[in-house]
């Protein structure tokens, strides 16, 4: 793959995340609960970690955070400070997950802990935020959302992986 | 699904549950959260509510002498005080978090806080 069709790629994917990361910001809560989301940006993330590897992985994550919350209108509000740094967090575990503990998670695994990750770093946000660290009680409740959310999420990146994969030259079994 | 997502998935739902039973032995019974007890603007105590039945009294010294506190099980009241009209004595006891008893002669405000700190919710 050349340096331009990876450069074209990886844009696409950026701006697919950026998309999701505001289209979700516009949806009600569907679980009543703040704090639970689909968290459909993290599907990209997934995505570009398992097809181009950690590095681009974590910039899309960075990238689709920063930019989605500029174009959104909720750069440096406390609802950016919340996604930023469970973009950041989510992206960094399951890089650390994909590779170290390769071929022993499948993007299940992966997005089940990226999720978990992503309310961790919320919760710990939040609590600084707030100054109160009761927030985490609020933990197990947000543990029953991300898991089958988290699933969710990995049957739609393993859809996107098995159709990008064969253009990339890669092999799609993940 | 492989080997290795069925004992991530597994582990995170029994940690789940644990923690949430375990909070509900922990909070159960203690919906009211605190007592907190001013002298000013100064906070003197903060206490816990007590399990139902027990007693404990606490002396508060304020500017007229020594202030007594009664904490009967999740209700809490000014048993005694110096002051010349006892309103605090007679306004009774309290349990719902943001009640509070005030003497206003001897400085003293007894408040029902609940466990959040004073955060009624978080919103984002």
């Amino acid at each position: 793959m050349s340096r331009t069709q990876k450069t074209v790629y990886l844009a696409v994917l950026l701006s697919m995340a950026i998309i999701l990361h505001i289209f979700e910001s516009y949806l009600p809560n569907p679980f009543l609960f703040p704090g639970a989301k689909l968290g459909l940006a993290n599907i990209i993330t997934l995505v570009t970690i398992v097809l181009f590897g950690v590095k681009s992985g974590l910039c899309l994550a960075v990238l689709r955070s920063l930019v989605g919350s500029l174009l959104g209108g909720t750069f440096l509000t406390f609802g950016f400070f919340l996604s930023f740094a469970g973009a950041v967090m989510s992206g960094l575990i399951m890089a650390l997950l994909y590779t170290v503990g390769r071929q022993r998670f499948s993007l299940v695994g992966l997005s089940v802990a990226g999720a978990i990750f992503h309310n961790l770093a919320q919760l710990t946000v939040a609590s600084i935020w707030a100054n109160h660290f009761g927030l985490f009680l609020y933990l197990p409740y947000l543990l029953f959302f991300a898991i089958p959310t988290g699933y969710f999420n990995a049957l739609v990146a393993r859809l996107i992986v098995r159709q990008l994969a064969p253009r990339l030259g890669r092999d799609g079994a993940v | 699904m492989t080997r290795y997502d069925k004992i991530l998935i597994g582990s995170l739902l029994l940690f789940g549950l644990v923690a949430l039973f375990g909070l509900r032995l922990l909070t159960a019974g203690r919906q009211g959260g605190y007592v907190e007890i001013r002298r000013g603007n100064e906070v003197v105590e903060r206490k816990p509510f007590l399990p139902v039945g027990e007693k404990e009294i606490l002396v508060i010294e304020g500017p007229l002498g020594e202030s007594r506190v009664e904490i009967v099980g999740d209700k809490v009241r000014m048993l005694d005080s110096p002051c010349p009209d006892k309103t605090c004595v007679r306004m009774g006891c309290i349990g719902t978090p943001g009640q509070s008893v005030v003497c206003i002669p001897n400085q003293i405000v007894i408040t029902v806080t609940g466990e959040t700190d004073g955060f009624d919710a978080v919103t984002y």
